[in-house]
């Protein structure tokens, strides 16, 4: 039985422990989390004037890194929509920006940007976006789409996510010989020695490194890594909550699994 | 390549990274109010040495190359 | 079309203006030095 527990959760940072699974699982989550939960970003961006220092490209590039906020439960992907991809209502969201430097230059921001939907905007205000020169003049559209990991990177809804195995520590105070060596080598400080009483405090920082085994001369301290107790990490960039990322990659194992079952059951297996 | 502008992303994880950048040259900028960037970048959330560098190593190169156009 | 902008004068300069002249030259001040215009089009970029 899998069995899950919140240690951690706010919408930009999550943990939890996996129980009663394979690293096979875990990976199988993370890999889904990076590659095939859909995330907005811009796609097409459409210049109409630019005599900035920077040339299209760049900037187009630099907007597409922007990640974007939305509510993904009323858009679709492009490939599944009735328009066919070409970027209608019901797939994309179009963010506008015209900005005109007179005497004096100015640094662009991501506030700049004017959302056709007011509930999609930008999650940071204060991205840097390209800095103008006196008279200089930037007006431009840009198309968001929604997209997998897959395709490219800023279709990714996590920074990070990872997984480790939950550190087991046995410790043997009676061999312990308060030399606190083991204390001084945890780069994490996991562990605490006092009085020849070896204790452990926050465990789930320890990343397994064998450090303090190692320093140990009298042989108290062995780690190890527990196979069945997994620590699953996951930093979202915010445009989705965390909490939904990974119950939309669940979703999504659901529905590649039934896929293939449907698959196999259409073949004609021997019997 | 030159990169004249904090890159929007840091290059290795993906973490958005842009958006601390002009507070964080604002609070090491040399004066009464000096902070210790490696103090800064904790408080800004930055956590990883990947995301640390981007804004650590960064020279905001636009400032000289705008006066050219 | 193709069009420059002479650096001293902000004349426009069109490349059929420029044979007059042997070289590249502003054909109205002699100035050698020409910037390209932006050609009025609207382009459409990808963002990756």
């Amino acid at each position: 039985m899998i069995s899950v527990r919140i240690i951690q959760q706010t919408p930009d940072d999550m943990m939890f422990i996996l129980s009663g699974t394979t690293a096979a699982f875990a990976n199988t989550l993370r890999r889904i989390i990076l590659s095939n939960v859909p995330q907005l970003a811009i796609e097409d961006v459409i210049i109409v004037e630019n005599n900035s220092p920077f040339t299209d490209e760049f900037l187009a590039h630099r907007l597409g890194l922007i990640p974007l906020r939305s509510d993904s439960d009323f858009l679709v992907l492009p490939d599944e929509c009735e328009c066919g991809g070409v970027g209608c209502s019901l797939c994309s969201v179009t963010l506008t920006l015209s900005v005109e430097t007179a005497d004096e230059g100015m640094i662009v921001y991501t506030r700049d940007l004017e959302s056709q939907d007011p509930m999609t905007v930008p999650v940071h205000q204060e991205i840097p976006i390209v800095q103008l020169g006196p008279q200089q003049k930037i007006i431009l559209e840009a198309v968001a789409f929604l997209g997998i990991g897959k395709d490219h990177v800023k279709f990714q809804p996590v920074a990070t996510v990872g997984y480790q195995f939950m550190p087991s520590i046995t410790l043997d105070s009676n061999k312990c010989s308060d030399c606190k060596e083991c204390q001084n080598a945890c780069p994490r400080n996991v562990l605490e020695v006092e009085n020849k009483q070896l204790s452990t405090r926050n465990i789930l920082n320890c990343n397994l490194c064998q450090l303090c085994v190692d320093a140990c001369e009298d042989d108290a301290i062995t780690v190890s890594g527990s196979e069945d107790s997994i620590i699953f990490r996951v930093e979202s960039t915010g445009g989705i909550d965390t909490e939904r990322i990974v119950l939309k990659a669940a979703e999504i194992l659901k529905e590649q699994a039934l896929e293939f079952e449907g698959l196999l059951k259409e073949l004609p297996l021997e019997k | 390549m030159i990169i004249l502008l904090i890159p929007v992303r840091c290059f290795t994880c993906g973490k958005t990274v842009a958006h601390v950048y002009e507070e964080f040259v604002e609070r090491i900028k040399e004066g009464s109010e000096q902070e210790d960037p490696k103090e800064v970048l904790d408080d800004l959330g930055i956590k990883r040495i990947c995301c640390r560098r981007m804004l650590v190593t960064h020279v905001n190169l636009v400032d000289d190359i705008i006066n050219f156009y | 079309m193709t069009q420059y902008r002479c650096q001293r004068c902000k004349e426009t300069v069109l490349p059929t203006d420029m044979k007059i002249v042997p070289g590249i030259k502003c054909p109205k001040c002699g100035n050698r030095i020409l910037f390209k215009e932006r050609p009025p089009v609207v382009r459409k970029v990808k963002a990756r």
